[in-house]
């Protein structure tokens, strides 16, 4: 009972963090016009900034890190592995290489269309990695991942290299950001990581038997490929839409799952939402620092994921991986 | 046949380069190309041999030479064959230092306004730090090879996005030019490149061979190393910097081009077994003959344009390494 009350004050502070976001920039914005935004819009310089610029952005950060989180988590499960997650088995990369190869051939696609090419390029990465994850240890699954991701990071950049693709761009689609979105580009993405976010929990008790060892949930009666090959369709939605909205965004799949752990132990039922706020809170400051830090630039907010990421996953090897993998 | 898989390969390097430089805006035949180099060919074709065509394709060759060695030494310490200088980061940290050089000291036209001579050293100051970095957050009551590889991933990542933030953060003009750097290119290399680069593998190539024994003795695990009188921690460590040195000096004028640190001593182990007096000189041609193959693709597939070499590095490294795992299932990792 006390961590739902934990939950509900994450949440509160979630929305505290969604409002002061409304507030950085490099234009400042006193609190008052923020609020006139939505009482009476005016459509004056500050009020479209909000609305076209931050608004969009507070969203979409919270929504794709709350999708990569869960989606980190129910990869760590499949593959019984602490160090996978979307970003770390090139899932990530699949779909964001999917995206850029059809930008440049169909120019005149819209999100709804891209989306499922970005949900093709993440499920046959998954099915590849699925298919030759088994009977290895952690460690070279995870090299292999890293490979792969590598792989098609560096077709991507071949492919803005060669369509003379802005450096923005390029690092759009190699980091991700969850800059220059229109609120109108939310709503092809969002259903996509509802199913996502409700199936996931429709798939909690589950996670929990699959977490334990193969041999128990199948002798306790769960068709265990079939449970994984569902978990991995909501693995594909959820990281498929955080991609095609956000690009491949690193560190939040693979570290916020653990976090969860640390704080509500091992049961799927209380990781899968508590995995979804704190994703959301990191994404969300992540790209309140990135504004905030530079004046004159806006840092890519997968930038500002790895520079947070990196230490704590540096720690968690020292801390506990070392010996447990 | 074991002794003379290096002439062979010494002979498909050189058939590769000439092809390589006959290969172009002007093609011109082998036979025209060896004629220039015995010094008999017209003077147009010379300029065009020497001048324009061989500094690129030596310089690749060089690199390739040099990242094919930093992976033998690499995959010997950390005795896992998966492990990687760009996996671990350490190119990485050359290639942080570099593009900040890039970024910071070139000057309009596209030169740097500092002797290209710091290029590799200050790559190399870079992919040392990382490596201690690497080398102390992994020292736990000694360093286990797997802590190694975890907190090279780690940094393999922050590296990376250093890098995209050190390219976001510079004028755009300059981004243009580090955006293929990134990639691992070779685009635009005259003699001053290849003069610069290549002491540094002229010294440091031959003191990794004096170090053939103790390498492949490392890759019998630290007791039996230790058994057989080597003083491990402070070979780990000297081998280490010769890693990063190589790797560095590579990185420096080649960029990001990945998977000949891992392919290089691979295939050279297949042809000539474990002992790497063989392996050093066998690794180094196959990854001279990967990265001139790579650039010779990238510039000829859709020319004009051109393909970073760094891409079908990539496409031939990924699968070969996903055949190695596929091969090494259901072993425990060591």
């Amino acid at each position: 009972m006390g961590k739902w009350f934990g939950f509900f004050g994450g949440l509160v502070f979630l929305i505290c963090l969604m409002c002061f976001s409304l507030l950085v920039g490099t234009r400042d914005i006193p609190v008052e016009m923020v609020l006139d935004t939505f009482r009476d819009y005016h459509g004056t310089v500050n009020q479209l900034i909000i609305l076209t610029d931050r608004l969009p952005r507070t969203l979409i950060a919270v929504m794709v890190g709350a999708s990569l989180a869960v989606a980190g988590a129910i990869t760590q499960v499949i593959f019984r592995n602490p160090l996978a997650s979307e970003t770390t088995l090139g899932i990530n990369g699949g779909a964001s290489f999917m995206m850029v190869l059809s930008l440049s051939l169909f120019t005149n696609w819209t999100l709804s269309e891209l989306i499922w090419v970005s949900f093709i390029g993440s499920g046959l990465t998954f099915l590849f990695v699925f298919s030759i994850g088994r009977g290895h240890s952690p460690l070279q699954l995870t090299l292999a991942g890293t490979s792969i991701a590598a792989l098609f990071s560096s077709m991507t950049q071949g492919f803005l290299v060669l369509n003379e693709r802005s450096l923005e761009q390029m690092l759009y689609w190699l980091t991700g950001s969850v800059e220059g979105r229109k609120l109108s580009d939310i709503s092809p993405v969002l259903p996509y990581m509802l199913i996502g976010v409700v199936l996931a929990f429709f798939l909690a008790r589950s996670l929990n038997l699959m977490a334990l060892s193969e041999e128990v949930s199948k002798s306790l009666g769960l068709p265990v490929t079939i449970y994984k090959l569902l978990a991995g369709l909501v693995v594909v939605l959820l990281a498929g839409s955080s991609v095609a909205i956000a690009g491949p965004i690193s560190f939040v799949g693979l570290l916020v799952p653990h976090l969860a752990k640390m704080w509500v132990g091992q049961d799927h039922r209380l990781i899968i939402p508590f995995a979804a706020l704190f994703g959301a809170v990191l994404l969300l400051v992540a790209d309140i620092i990135s504004r905030a830090i530079m004046i004159d630039q806006v840092i890519p907010v997968g930038v500002m994921t790895a520079v947070i990421g990196a230490p704590i996953f540096l720690y968690l090897v020292r801390k506990s991986w070392g010996q447990s993998l | 046949m074991k002794r003379y898989i290096w002439m062979i390969l010494a002979i498909v390097l050189f058939a590769v380069m000439v092809i390589s430089v006959g290969v172009g805006e002007a093609t011109l035949s082998p036979f025209t190309v060896i004629k220039s180099f015995l010094g008999l060919g017209s003077s147009f074709d010379s300029l065009i041999i020497f001048q324009l065509r061989l500094p690129r394709i030596i310089l690749a060759a060089l690199a390739g030479m040099a990242l094919a060695v930093a992976g033998c030494i690499l995959q010997a310490i950390t005795r896992n064959s998966l492990a990687t200088p760009e996996m671990m980061g350490i190119s990485g940290g050359a290639s942080v230092a570099a593009v900040s050089i890039i970024m910071i000291f070139s000057t309009n036209k596209d030169s740097l306004s500092i002797s290209l001579h710091y290029l590799p050293l200050l790559a190399f100051l870079g992919s040392t730090i990382v490596a201690l970095c690497i080398y102390l957050i992994a020292w736990k009551q000694g360093v286990s090879s797997l802590r190694l590889i975890l907190v090279g991933i780690g940094f393999y990542t922050l590296m990376n996005s250093f890098v995209h933030l050190i390219v976001l953060v510079g004028p755009l003009f300059r981004a243009t030019q580090a955006k293929t750097w990134l990639t691992g290119s070779i685009y635009g290399t005259t003699w001053k490149e290849v003069v610069v680069l290549l002491p540094w593998l002229a010294v440091l190539i031959p003191i990794v061979y004096l170090y053939a024994r103790s390498l492949t003795i490392h890759e019998l695990g630290d007791n039996t190393a230790i058994g057989l009188g080597v003083n491990v921690k402070r070979e780990r460590f000297i081998l280490l910097l010769l890693c990063t040195g190589l790797t560095g000096a590579a990185v420096a004028f080649v960029g990001g081009i990945t998977f000949i640190g891992l392919i290089g001593p691979h295939l050279a182990k297949r042809f000539v077994g474990n002992n790497y007096r063989y392996v050093i000189p066998v690794a180094a041609l196959i990854g001279a003959i990967m990265v001139v193959g790579a650039d010779l693709i990238g510039r000829t597939l859709i020319s004009p344009r051109e393909i970073p070499a760094g891409v079908f590095t990539a496409l031939v490294g990924v699968p070969y390494f996903l055949y190695l795992i596929y091969r090494n299932r259901g072993q425990v990792s060591s």
